[in-house]
Parts: C-alpha cells; sequence; structure tokens
C-alpha cells in the first residue's frame, strides 16, 4: 500500500479511535443520561409526583434537624432549592460514589416517602470516572485526548470528500459501505459538538494528566501513600455534636441580595460556615460563586466570586460541559448529539472489526476485541435499562438500596462482557450480538408497562412528564435493537 | 512530554496568580497534545516528525528551567 498522509491517519484513527472508542461509547452515553439527571432521579422516585407546591423560605429550616444528622456522621450535606427542573427541595450528600438525595415538599418542609436510590447522579458518576475513582478519571481524560487525535486524523482523512460524503446514506448497499456511511453522518454534522465536549471534558479532568508537578513526583506521591481499593471513601470521623443552626429564611434572602434574587441553587453545610451559592442555571459561566454565612450566628462571613479572564474562561468551558443553564429544547440538542457521539464510535468499531474479519477473524486478540465491542456497546445500554429495572423491582426497604441498584447494573454488564467474549470465542460472534440486541429490545419494550405498574397514580395517556419522556427513549432504544438484531 | 512540560512551567511564565497561570496551561497542554502527535505521526519520515514534536518539547522544557 502507498505511504501517504490519508493512510497514515487511517492507521492513526482506527488503532487509536478502537481502542478509545469502546470506554468513549460508555462516556457519551452517560453524558447524555447524565444531561437529565435531575429528571431521571425523579423518574426513579416514583412516589414524588410531577407537581406539588411553591416554594417557602421557611420550610427550610424543617430541614435542619436531617442536616444535622447528616453533619453528626461526618458528611458534608447541602440541601437544593426548587428550580423549573424539579419542584421539590432536596437534601443531598455524596456517599462516595455518588449524591444521595432525599424530597421534601417545597412548602411544608416535610420529607416525602420516596424510596432511596442513587438516581440519575449514578450515569453522572460513572461519565467521569467509571465508579473506579481517580483511576477512573485518569483513564477517562486520557480517551478524552485519544478523542481529539481520532478526531483531527478522522478530518484529515474525508477532507476531500467532507461535503459529498455527507449527502450520501446507503443503508441497503455492502455492509461496510452502510456503516461507513452511518459514521460518517453521524459525526461529521456534530463535530463541532463532539469537538468542544471532548476538549472541555478533558481540561475539567485535566488536573490527572496534566498536574502542576513533576510526574516523577506525581508517582512518587503515589507510592508514598497506598492507594485505596476502594474510590474515594476517605474514613469519615464522626463529628461532635453541633450547636443548632440560625433560622436558613434571612440567611437566603441576605444571600439574594448579592446573588440576585431566584438565583441561589444550594445551601451548603460545613462546620465553618453556611455556603450559599448560586444556581448553575443562572447562566453559561459556571461560576460559583458563594456568600458565606456563620453557622453560629448566621452573619456575613465573605463573598466569594473569582473574576480573572482565565477563570471565566474556565467557567465558560465547565458551563459548555455542564450544560446547566439550558432549558429543554438545548438540552435534548446535547442528548441528540451525544446519542449521535456514541452512534460514531460505535459504528467506528463496528468497521473495525468488519474491516480486519477477513484477515485477522481466527485469531484471538480479534475474538477478545469483538467480545469487548459486544459487551461495550450493547452490554452497556442492556445493563443502563436493567438498571431502571431494578430501580422499580428491589424491595424499598432493603438495606443499601442505592448500592444495590448499582450493583445490578454492574452484574448485567459483567455478565453481558462474558457473554460477549465467549460467543466471539466459539466463532458466533453475530449470535452474541444478536441475542444481546434481543434482551436490549425485550428491556426496553416493557419498561413502559413496569413503570405504569410500578407508579402509584399512573394512568397510560397522562401529561409529558419525566415518566413519559423516559419510557418513551427506552421503547425507541427497543425498537431500534429488534431491527438491528433482524438485520444483522 | 511537552504538554506536560508547558503545564508545569506555565506557572512561572503563565499570566495572573498561580492558579490561574496553571490552568491557561493546562489549556494549551490539550490543545497542544494532539496537535503533536498529528504531526509526528503525519510527517513522510518518523525522524522528521520526532524532531518536530522533539523540538517542542525542548523549547517546553527550557522554559521551565529559565523561567525566573
Amino acid at each position: 500500500m502507498q505511504d501517504t498522509l490519508r493512510t497514515r491517519m487511517g492507521w492513526l484513527h482506527a488503532w487509536v479511535g478502537f481502542a478509545a472508542g469502546l470506554v468513549l461509547f460508555c462516556v457519551f452515553a452517560t453524558g447524555c443520561l447524565a444531561m437529565f439527571d435531575t429528571e431521571l432521579t425523579r423518574w426513579c422516585q416514583p412516589e414524588a409526583p410531577p407537581q406539588t407546591d411553591t416554594f417557602s423560605p421557611r420550610s427550610l429550616d424543617r430541614l435542619l434537624p436531617d442536616v444535622q444528622d447528616l453533619i453528626a456522621q461526618g458528611e458534608k450535606p447541602f440541601i437544593t432549592l426548587p428550580s423549573l427542573r424539579d419542584p421539590y427541595l432536596r437534601l443531598q450528600h455524596h456517599d462516595g460514589y455518588e449524591f444521595l438525595t432525599v424530597p421534601y415538599n417545597p412548602q411544608t418542609g416535610e420529607r416525602l416517602a420516596a424510596r432511596v436510590t442513587v438516581g440519575g447522579t449514578f450515569f453522572y458518576n460513572l461519565h467521569y470516572t467509571m465508579r473506579t475513582g481517580i483511576y477512573g478519571e485518569t483513564l477517562i481524560a486520557l480517551a478524552g485526548l485519544a478523542l481529539l487525535v481520532t478526531i483531527g486524523s478522522g478530518v484529515i482523512i474525508h477532507l476531500k470528500g467532507l461535503v459529498s460524503d455527507l449527502t450520501l446514506l446507503r443503508p441497503f448497499a455492502s455492509r461496510l459501505r452502510a456503516w461507513l456511511d452511518v459514521h460518517v453522518v453521524a459525526s461529521v454534522p456534530f463535530l463541532p459538538f463532539i469537538v468542544l465536549m471532548a476538549y472541555s471534558g478533558t481540561f475539567i479532568r485535566a488536573r490527572t494528566l496534566f498536574p502542576p508537578v513533576s510526574y516523577t513526583a506525581s508517582i512518587e506521591n503515589v507510592f508514598r501513600t497506598p492507594a485505596p481499593s476502594v474510590p474515594e471513601t476517605p474514613e469519615k470521623q464522626p463529628a461532635p455534636p453541633s450547636r443548632p443552626f440560625p433560622p436558613l429564611a434571612p440567611i437566603l434572602s441576605e444571600a439574594e441580595r448579592t446573588l440576585g434574587t431566584g438565583q441561589v441553587g444550594f445551601i451548603l453545610f460545613l462546620s465553618q460556615s453556611i455556603l450559599v451559592s448560586r444556581t448553575d442555571a443562572s447562566g453559561p459561566l459556571l461560576t460559583r460563586e458563594h456568600v458565606d454565612f456563620s453557622p453560629v450566628d448566621g452573619h456575613v462571613l465573605r463573598h466569594v466570586l473569582l473574576p480573572s479572564p482565565i477563570t471565566h474562561t474556565q467557567q465558560v468551558l465547565d458551563g459548555l460541559h455542564y450544560a446547566r443553564w439550558t432549558g429543554y429544547g438545548m438540552r435534548w440538542l446535547y442528548f441528540l448529539s451525544g446519542v449521535m457521539g456514541a452512534i460514531m464510535f460505535a459504528s467506528g468499531s463496528v468497521i473495525f472489526l468488519m474491516k480486519r474479519r477477513r484477515q485477522s477473524g481466527r485469531k484471538i486478540m480479534f475474538r477478545i476485541a469483538e467480545g469487548l465491542a459486544i459487551g461495550s456497546i450493547v452490554g452497556f445500554l442492556m445493563a443502563t435499562v436493567a438498571f431502571f429495572w431494578a430501580n422499580r423491582l428491589l424491595p424499598i426497604a432493603l438495606h443499601d438500596r442505592p448500592f444495590a441498584e448499582g450493583y445490578v447494573f454492574l452484574a448485567v454488564w459483567v455478565l453481558s462482557m462474558v457473554a460477549g467474549l465467549g460467543w466471539s470465542g466459539l466463532h458466533r460472534p453475530f449470535q452474541g450480538w444478536k441475542i444481546q440486541l434481543f434482551c436490549l429490545g425485550t428491556l426496553g419494550f416493557f419498561l413502559t408497562p413496569l413503570d405504569l405498574a410500578t407508579r402509584p397514580g399512573a394512568s397510560l395517556f397522562h401529561a409529558p412528564t419525566v415518566f413519559a419522556a423516559t419510557d418513551l427513549v427506552a421503547l425507541l432504544v427497543a425498537l431500534v435493537s429488534f431491527q438491528m438484531a433482524r438485520r444483522l | 512530554m511537552a504538554a506536560h512540560f508547558i503545564t508545569l512551567g506555565s506557572p512561572k511564565w503563565g499570566p495572573g496568580a498561580r492558579h490561574d497561570a496553571t490552568i491557561f496551561g493546562q489549556m494549551i497542554a490539550i490543545a497542544v497534545f494532539p496537535i503533536l502527535l498529528l504531526i509526528a505521526v503525519g510527517t513522510r519520515s518518523p525522524l522528521r516528525g520526532g524532531l518536530i514534536a522533539g523540538a517542542v518539547c525542548l523549547i517546553a522544557a527550557l522554559a521551565v528551567v529559565l523561567s525566573p
């Protein structure tokens, strides 16, 4: 083969793309779900009805005993105020993996009898750590850099025929041609979004790859302090019994004088201060501006805002990546773009395997690669739908219920990975793809009946809510899976 | 390594406070990494690609050493 720029870039695109693509498929898929993390948490707590009373600041004080309890357990709790996305007051804390959340009536401050769940934040955590703490963060940041390399090489490969390729989609052409068309059509129109997400996402986790100290010092540091086997679960020291907090309504009112009316997002309780922070929905800059109050008498301690041009650039990148300031239209656009990104990785991986099947199809490495592809693509989606099934079917009184939901997800994913490797090892990969696609379709198809059967007060024809949207997306995934299983 | 040296040296030559300068260095490092890799693999001769990437790495390392 002639050695040209395109062949060299083709090699880089294929190998770096496949190696990082399986991880990036999961990252993009979880990113899509994390875009609606609050809404998914509401789906996971069906006991909380879609509509509720309006917010009264006096209700905040009713949450304080529960805040004190969490502080006594060594947690750092915070209260999120009602917003357009979520009408409830929520008391949250981080359990070492996810933010666990309890809903409260926003007018009375009464705790709602909703099931304990990990909710949508499960996918948020999975998106950037893969539930493996700093190791997962580093791996995903590395995959982000690989994505930038893959995009660059892909653009160079397709530069000549970029526009003509874009207008071609031949689903009934030869299989390889059809998959190539899907790959190009899914990637090129959404290229600006994918570049933005790759750059801003890698930048947000830049400290893992590019620490401001030398690598030698970083590695020495790792060996000096033994790494924990489980991520970010520091020993929580029970805090001494704390004083009662001052009333929160005057604090909220004082904070709104600085941040603006309706601009408070959450109230964080620390031992030395109460932080009243600006809502992430206030604008494209994720400023995390906050006003700090004394936990003793509630007087203002300080107002913190980082105003330099570099910090503003960082806040813009964060804001564009998290997209918490956007309305539902933009949020769905992000979701669609993320789905297209995931399709780009999945189709790229399939093309990589198809091109090498004739020459290397019987090699063990090829069999492993195909097994991993089955598990990473179909298996991941299956585990995601299984998570929602677990949320509704696990007993409500189950001890450590949030962990159990996570374990169901991981068990289905691992099982799918093993089954994929097994079918691939037996030289029957198509069987593996088909069976798993069929399982995914079945789980997705029956999620709507499950939702209707296990949600209190559910009716078949209800107003568009988080429940309807989640069920419809699952149904769509099911139909696509059935069609793919049929055509494969 | 070039990207690492850029981040490492940024507190010395970057704008503003140390925190801002480090962020600035990380922004550059993330953009430089894929560009350098594409140049290194994309040139006709692997030696030429390596030399270009090595030269950028050397400049970044010198900025770490020589900046006051």
